[in-house]
């Protein structure tokens, strides 16, 4: 089964399956930027899609996971399409979360001074000064992929993951940040570590950010850092 | 009135698992977990009249040994290996009518990788995010989000159980061989690779790497390749994907596999056939024969009604 074109906004999309059961949006020319891509998730899920269980953005692309195996692309378009036409308004997120780090507890600093040809110091100041967007969570629960890292300070991910990675840990991954949640394998370059916990099972939803929130990360100490762990922050 | 099955012995991983999973928390990087095998889990749930969502026990490797506080109707399914309620030998895919206190052996496998033990009644477990299923990095499901072990207790309300013989249709099990052709659809990037490229993996036999877990099979065979995937971003990923990594081994992703992935999908496992990789371990071979999205559609119809037909 080929692909299905659709219109969103005056712009083309295709979609394709990705196995039996799952669908993939993506645009056929021009790359739609993040808040598109979050809009459009947003309006899927709130339509009554027949057997939708799963919306997942990721940077340029949105998938759709459905119980059942997808016999019918046809219908799905039309459904769709008749959800971007008839949708109402949307207020991106405009949150701001600041997220205190601890650079001391990076682990990753010979490789990120070697890398950038800066000093920690100045690595600290422009990773700490820039405002990220959440672009997606994923690989692990909890894990925030953000948007907006300066150039400077890009660093290709570790040639050896890590096995394992502690809980809180900020990295930088590519020309992406993000934050581990939960402790995991990971081939990130680990620069620092927070304090706060993004992921909560017992909480509905489990996550306490959400798509297109704006995070800014604040140096903190190890004493401030040891306090705030043990303050049970969440 | 309440069973209690004691863990005497689990072995290298023993997991409660059910089968729908955890669904519907994707975007949040929450895997739909799940028995691996739902082929057998769903037998096993079956040979015990629980519903086919009910939790079940997933044991890796065999080697694992149970007692129950009262008399209490089981089923086991899955790979191949003497099972024994004390010392009595049992044969598998049948139910079981199991004495209070009688010892439950399952000895390590002989063939397949998991076995599922289904116990009837009502699991005195609580979902979490929706599931039973056990995700052991986020330590949710199953009992404390963890694997089991030597000591643990799991309460089951089986008021109203009653035994009458089932057996698991000859028709409904399959035949373990060492190698496996496992059939799959071209994935999205499948073609990145050249035409050569495509022919080697679909004429390779895979070896199964020991780093395999629940989140992914590791396939060993290196293909010497010509994609490199400097500027892939991170694109979705379903259960039964295989992932090319630039290392050339590729990636078949289980149902503890993450939401979004950075590697090229060159291909996407049949859901007919993904349960089959539940039951393939280290010494096993795979390869793949590709088919198209129709015949993967048909071959899923085509065992759902099987199973119905079988199943009643």
């Amino acid at each position: 089964m080929t692909s299905r074109s659709l219109q969103i906004e005056q712009k083309e999309w295709q979609l394709t399956p990705l196995g039996e059961r799952a669908l993939v949006l993506e645009p056929i020319a021009e790359e739609p930027g993040l808040s598109v891509i979050h809009k459009i998730c947003f309006l899927i899920e709130q339509s009554d899609l027949d057997g939708l269980m799963d919306v997942v953005p990721t940077y340029k692309c949105i998938a759709l996971l459905f119980k059942e195996p997808i016999t019918d692309t046809g219908s799905i378009t039309a459904k769709l399409s008749e959800v971007f036409e008839h949708a109402g308004d949307y207020i991106p997120r405009n949150d701001l979360i600041r997220v205190p780090v601890c650079y001391e507890l990076g682990l990753d600093w010979d490789s990120m001074e070697s890398q950038t040809g800066l000093k920690k110091e100045k690595i600290i100041q422009i990773h700490s000064g820039t405002t990220y967007t959440l672009a997606m969570m994923g690989f692990i629960p909890g894990f925030l992929y953000l948007e907006g890292l300066d150039k400077k300070i890009i660093c290709p991910r570790k040639s050896e993951p890590r096995t394992k990675v502690p809980a809180g840990s900020v990295g930088i991954g590519g020309d992406q940040t993000g934050v581990y949640s939960l402790e995991s394998p990971g081939g990130w370059q680990i620069i620092g570590r927070t304090p706060l916990s993004f992921f909560n099972k017992d909480q509905d939803p489990p996550v306490s950010v959400s798509l297109g929130d704006r995070i800014r990360f604040e140096p903190i100490s190890e004493e401030e850092f040891g306090k705030m762990e043990s303050g049970g922050n969440s | 009135m309440i069973s209690t099955l004691e863990v005497i012995k689990a072995d290298i991983l023993t997991t409660v698992q059910d089968i729908p999973g955890r669904n519907g928390l994707r975007k949040y990087g929450i895997p739909t977990s799940g028995a691996l095998d739902t082929h057998h889990a769903e037998l096993a749930n079956w040979l015990v009249g629980n519903p086919m969502d009910s939790p079940l026990l997933e044991i890796t490797l065999g080697n694992a040994e149970f007692r129950f506080t009262k008399e209490t109707v089981i089923g086991v399914t899955g790979g191949v290996a003497p099972i024994y309620v004390g010392d009595r030998p049992v044969q598998p895919n049948r139910n079981i009518n199991i004495k209070p206190g009688e010892f439950l052996r399952i000895e390590r496998l002989t063939k397949g990788a998991r076995i599922y033990l289904s116990v009837a009644g009502d699991w005195k477990l609580r979902k979490e995010l929706g599931s039973y299923s056990t995700y052991r990095t986020a330590e949710l499901g199953g009992l404390n989000g963890r694997e089991l072990k030597t000591g643990d207790r799991i309460e089951v309300d089986i008021s109203g159980v009653e035994f009458t013989e089932r057996t698991t249709p000859e028709e409904l099990i399959p035949h373990y061989s060492h190698h496996q052709k496992i059939r799959v659809m071209a994935g999205p990037e499948w073609k990145w690779l050249t035409d050569k490229e495509q022919e080697k993996i679909l004429e390779l036999r895979f070896g199964i790497s020991s780093t395999s877990n629940r989140m992914g099979l590791r396939l060993k065979n290196k293909m010497a390749l010509s994609i490199q995937d400097s500027e892939f971003s991170s694109v979705p990923v379903v259960p039964g994907i295989v992932q090319l990594p630039p290392g050339g081994n590729p990636i078949v992703l289980m149902h503890d596999a993450q939401s979004v992935g950075g590697y090229p999908r060159i291909l996407k496992v049949a859901d007919a056939d993904l349960w089959r990789l539940g039951q393939v371990w280290q010494g096993n071979e795979i390869s793949f024969s590709l088919i198209d999205r129709r015949d993967a559609l048909e071959l899923f119809d085509y065992y759902r009604e099987l199973r119905a037909f079988y199943l009643t």
